[in-house]
């Protein structure tokens, strides 16, 4: 009776600082997550910060004015500046005997291949 | 004393017996053991629930006594930032915990950022509160300084701050939020609780407008209200699938700054206002007369004579004084033939296509800002002849941009949409394909050959119809001394098949020099029109071509 009293006192008594040792484990594991989420929070909210910033630095109004102070000679592109791919292809070999579309798109590609050096 | 003790303990006991000696023994005894028991047992039970059970607050200690909320971003099409939420602090205090409250908001008060001295001890002066606003979004600077005073019951809180990076660019659009964040207005308002649930997983709310688009047409927009001398403009481009690329409305305001903001600047003219669209409506006009049947595209109509209707006389604005074909009553804007050319299909049909149009509702976009149109309760054959001419009807310039695109797309009705990837197009055919290709000549005729000849740009086939109305003063339309108009363009490209689709409005635009002393809408919204989109056209990737002048509908046109 008492030998049972007292390995159950001992179990007992193992038992407590196994479960205390365990929660002061979780607590400073808790404590180091907060401290981690803390330093995400900041590293997101300085994010913003940088994100706002980056978008107030490509203001159209602000970079219209950079333009127009560094870039000096240089106009904004009309809309006589774009054609489409096929009168691209029909003014580049417009001279080419063949008449054939489909060939002068297989000779405008080449030509664009070979620029590249592909 | 000792021996007084010790006698009278010894005298106690003789005078009781053994058994009851023992038995007051054992009641103390075990009293003293259930005491200590109980003491050990409350001792034990508070070391394991503070070892084991208590839940330790680790984190920082800070006071969230009036929770604030980060809403989610905002950005355009291409993922531009437009609106965040930057983290901040605020001043609060407790006033039950203050404990001198004069000396407080003294020392608070001689930070010059801070609110006054009067104002601080007023907030502070209710010790029954335990919460009060000092100062909201305090600079970092001021921050420091509120901490080194160290008064009891005064703090900082973390706090977020909305801002509007692009400022003035999309206020009607985005709209704006109170000092809580709070949306008032625009999409702010629209999607406040979805803003504040998506913040958390950082999801964004993507809108339809690209800043690159809505800045040109801001820009061109503000010097077009400031040529002439307008006290407002609005523009709106959207795709023929129903997005909307870009909307400005003038006069705007700050939404980072509503102290300085009239009410009258946050009204949003392309949704909120309701105007008589006049010429414009000509579109929707000759629409329904041709899928209707009741005209053709040769059909004459006799435009010499102006027509009485009760007091007014309806005329042209510089008539041919002749007989109009239906294209040339289109192009040259005559009211005469506008009004023929609707008797002709009658007041049942006009209200069947005009419903079908979505002029009789309110427009159904993600903006609670809308304004519904004013439609006659009483729709006579005066009220078929008015509207024919864009009179006796008000609708929202996105209603009227709406309907004009559902027509030219091959007739399908759009529904406008401010969110990306949220245009719609019905399927069914509000007029038929053939009905919308020759609007789109006759539109293309109207930018050649009419009063849209200064919103073409060279490469490109530009679509248009402008409209000029007077504004009603009172109960009537003003005199000629005082008469105050507006003038609309209406237009898209490319002709044959319209991807984009622009209205551009001037609020009492004024004759300038250059304009011969006119302020109708060919001289003032049509090169206006034309500066928006021969700046706008390279950035949509639209491949220039050398202009067909070869209209189908030329052929029964005099242009000379």
């Amino acid at each position: 009776m008492n030998k049972s009293l007292w390995v159950s006192l001992f179990v007992l008594l193992v038992f407590g600082v196994a479960v205390s040792r365990v929660k002061y484990e979780v607590v400073f594991l808790r404590k180091k997550s907060q401290a981690l989420q803390n330093d995400i929070e900041k590293c997101l909210d300085d994010l913003v910060v940088y994100e706002a910033e980056w978008s107030y630095l490509n203001d159209p109004k602000r970079l219209k004015t950079l333009c127009q102070k560094h870039l000096k000679g240089m106009r904004p592109m009309e809309n006589g500046q774009i054609i489409s791919h096929e009168d691209l292809v029909n003014s580049q070999f417009e001279e080419m005997e063949d008449d054939d579309p489909l060939n002068k798109r297989k000779a405008f590609k080449s030509f664009i291949d070979d620029s590249l050096g592909g | 004393m000792k021996g007084t003790f010790f006698e009278g303990f010894a005298l106690w006991r003789k005078s009781k017996s053994h058994a009851t000696l023992m038995e007051c023994l054992r009641v103390r005894i075990t009293f003293t053991c259930i005491t200590g028991i109980l003491i050990f047992a409350g001792v034990s039970y508070r070391l394991a629930n503070i070892m084991i059970i208590d839940e330790h607050n680790t984190s920082t200690i800070s006071i969230q006594k009036n929770e604030i909320i980060r809403k989610a971003d905002i950005v355009d099409r291409n993922g531009e930032l437009l609106a965040t939420s930057i983290t901040t602090a605020s001043c609060y205090g407790d006033p039950s915990v203050v404990i001198d409250i004069d000396d407080a908001a003294r020392k608070l008060s001689k930070i010059p950022e801070l609110p006054s001295f009067e104002l601080i001890k007023q907030k502070l002066s209710d010790k029954n509160k335990h919460f009060v606003w000092i100062m909201r979004h305090v600079p970092p600077r001021v921050q420091e300084k509120v901490m080194d005073l160290g008064i009891p019951g005064i703090a900082l809180q973390k706090d977020y701050k909305r801002i509007y990076i692009h400022g003035n660019l999309f206020s009607h659009v985005i709209g704006c939020s109170d000092i809580d964040g709070n949306g008032i207005s625009g999409l702010e308002k629209r999607f406040n609780d979805e803003l504040n649930r998506h913040a958390e997983s950082r999801k964004k709310l993507a809108i339809s407008l690209d800043i690159r688009l809505q800045s040109i047409m801001y820009d061109e927009l503000q010097e077009s209200v400031q040529k002439f001398g307008a006290i407002g403009g609005n523009a709106i481009l959207m795709t023929t699938d129903g997005e909307i690329l870009a909307m400005v409305s003038l006069p705007d305001f700050d939404p980072n700054d509503l102290s300085k903001t009239m009410s009258i600047n946050m009204f949003n003219r392309n949704t909120l206002g309701v105007f008589e669209p006049g010429s414009t409506l000509k579109i929707l006009n000759v629409a329904i007369a041709l899928d209707s049947g009741s005209a053709r595209v040769n059909s004459t109509f006799d435009a010499t004579t102006p027509i009485r209707l009760g007091r007014h006389m309806i005329k042209d604005f510089r008539g041919k004084n002749r007989t109009l074909s239906l294209a040339e009553a289109f192009v040259f804007s005559s009211n005469i033939a506008a009004v023929k050319i609707a008797q002709n299909f009658g007041v049942k049909t006009q209200r069947e296509y005009l419903k079908k149009f979505g002029i009789f509702e309110k427009t159904q976009i993600e903006l609670p800002e809308v304004g519904a149109p004013i439609i006659p309760t009483r729709w006579s054959e005066a009220t078929t002849m008015t509207v024919s001419y864009g009179y006796g009807i008000s609708v929202s310039p996105l209603q009227l941009i709406t309907a004009v695109t559902s027509i030219v797309n091959d007739g399908q009705r759009v529904y406008p949409s401010i969110l990306r990837g949220r245009g719609r197009v019905s399927g069914n055919h509000i007029v038929s394909i053939e009905t919308s290709e020759i609007v789109r000549d006759l539109m293309r005729a109207v930018i050649c050959y009419g009063t849209g000849k200064k919103a073409g740009v060279e490469g490109v086939d530009i679509i248009g119809k402008t409209g000029t109305t007077y504004k009603i003063m009172g109960k009537g339309y003003g005199t000629d001394s005082n008469r105050a108009r507006i003038t609309t363009f209406v237009g898209g490209f490319p002709k044959d098949k319209p991807r984009y689709m622009l209205i551009v409005m001037l609020d009492n635009p004024r004759p300038i020099e250059g304009t011969h002393g006119f302020a109708t809408a060919g001289w003032n919204v049509a090169p206006t029109a034309h500066n928006i989109l021969k700046r706008i056209i390279p950035l949509l990737n639209i491949a220039t071509k050398p202009s067909n002048p070869d209209l189908r509908v030329t052929k029964y046109m005099k242009l000379n």
